[in-house]
């Protein structure tokens, strides 16, 4: 017999940054982000705790600032330090002006390399946003996110609109996950792994039916 | 783009002769930068997504002919012993088709086409059946 994979919504392929649009609450508008960020010589940060849309909005937000920067330089800092991404160098010139630096994770560096790392960048490039949990002195706040059921309910109903089909339940899965949507979206994928095995053993009553 | 396979079978064993063709027929020729075909297998689950590819060729521009776009393209190749089509509870492993065409200014059209290779059983498929057994021998 072959085997029917049956794709789970929650999968990160589907959730992972970038796949899903960032949910803007009545209150925000990325134009005014945007405006926010210029002010401000295109130098900002977007704060907010783990798992709440950060690198996701700045990938929404990507679009918008590609009118003003010809090239966006994503890179990643992991919670273990290792860094992902590249920085083109150009043979020791100075890095091209309108180049946007996004940086992911900042505070999972020390402040010593922190500090390091962002004046080498700083000095040379034409925009940086960055993302963090705490936020981080002299850089200004452009964004500061809050995590509301709301949103991660809209974030569901885009991922999978009939499932779970208890708002109930739901809330209790956010709650459980101190309103982290990321760790709430992992909670899901195994809520949907246990429904799908309830539904098996009928599934297999009516085939050989 | 359509991607179909041979006899409509979309299921194989390691060893197997895949053969599948695919037909481009959305946009004028001139417009195709290259097209990529692969044989690969993908991972889904809770952690990152692993890709492996079994079989993979690239046609740039001028290896493009009007025919390329008036006639079905085949792609074939031998079906390795593993990974095997898998659906566990954290990971799935699924093969698929891809055909990628690149378009001017770094815009792609990516179809995949999804088949299974090998058969393996879940674990609570495994469960039942020892249980099983053990009933039977019991009684």
């Amino acid at each position: 017999m072959p085997i029917q994979i049956e794709r789970n919504p929650y999968s990160t392929c589907f959730t992972e940054p970038g796949k899903l649009p960032f949910i803007f609450s009545t209150t925000e508008q990325p134009e005014r982000m945007l405006t926010e960020f210029e002010r401000h010589g295109f130098r900002g940060q977007i704060v907010g705790p783990h798992g709440c849309g950060k690198t996701t909005l700045t990938m929404t937000l990507e679009p918008y600032l590609g009118f003003r920067f010809t090239e966006i330089k994503r890179i990643t800092i992991r919670n273990d330090g290792n860094v992902s991404g590249r920085i083109r160098k150009n043979g020791g010139q100075k890095q091209d002006m309108s180049t946007l630096f996004v940086i992911d994770g900042i505070e999972n560096i020390s402040w010593l390399q922190r500090k390091i790392f962002l004046k080498s960048i700083k000095r040379n490039v034409g925009g940086l946003l960055l993302t963090t949990h705490r936020a981080i002195k002299g850089i200004p706040v452009i964004h500061q996110i809050t995590p509301s059921f709301k949103i991660f309910a809209k974030v569901v109903s885009l991922i999978s609109p009939n499932h779970p089909s208890d708002p109930q339940r739901l809330k209790q899965v956010f709650s459980q996950n101190n309103e982290s949507i990321r760790e709430s979206l992992m909670s899901l994928y195994t809520i949907w792994e246990e429904d799908r095995q309830r539904f098996i053993p009928v599934r297999d009553t009516q085939s050989t039916q | 783009m359509e991607v179909g396979f041979e006899d409509d079978v979309d299921h194989f064993q390691p060893g197997d002769f895949l053969r599948c063709e695919y037909t481009v027929n959305l946009l004028p020729e001139h417009e195709i930068q290259a097209i990529e075909t692969s044989v690969i297998w993908v991972t889904e689950g809770k952690g990152d997504t692993d890709i492996g590819v079994h079989h993979f060729e690239r046609r740039p521009k001028q290896a493009l002919t009007p025919d390329t776009f008036k006639q079905p393209q085949r792609i074939s190749t031998v079906m390795p012993a593993s990974p095997l089509t898998y659906d566990g509870n954290i990971l799935k492993i699924r093969w698929c088709i891809r055909v990628r065409l690149f378009l001017p200014n770094a815009h792609q059209v990516t179809h995949d086409c999804f088949f299974s290779l090998g058969e393996t059983k879940s674990f609570s498929k495994i469960s039942d059946e020892i249980q099983l057994k053990s009933t039977v021998s019991s009684d």
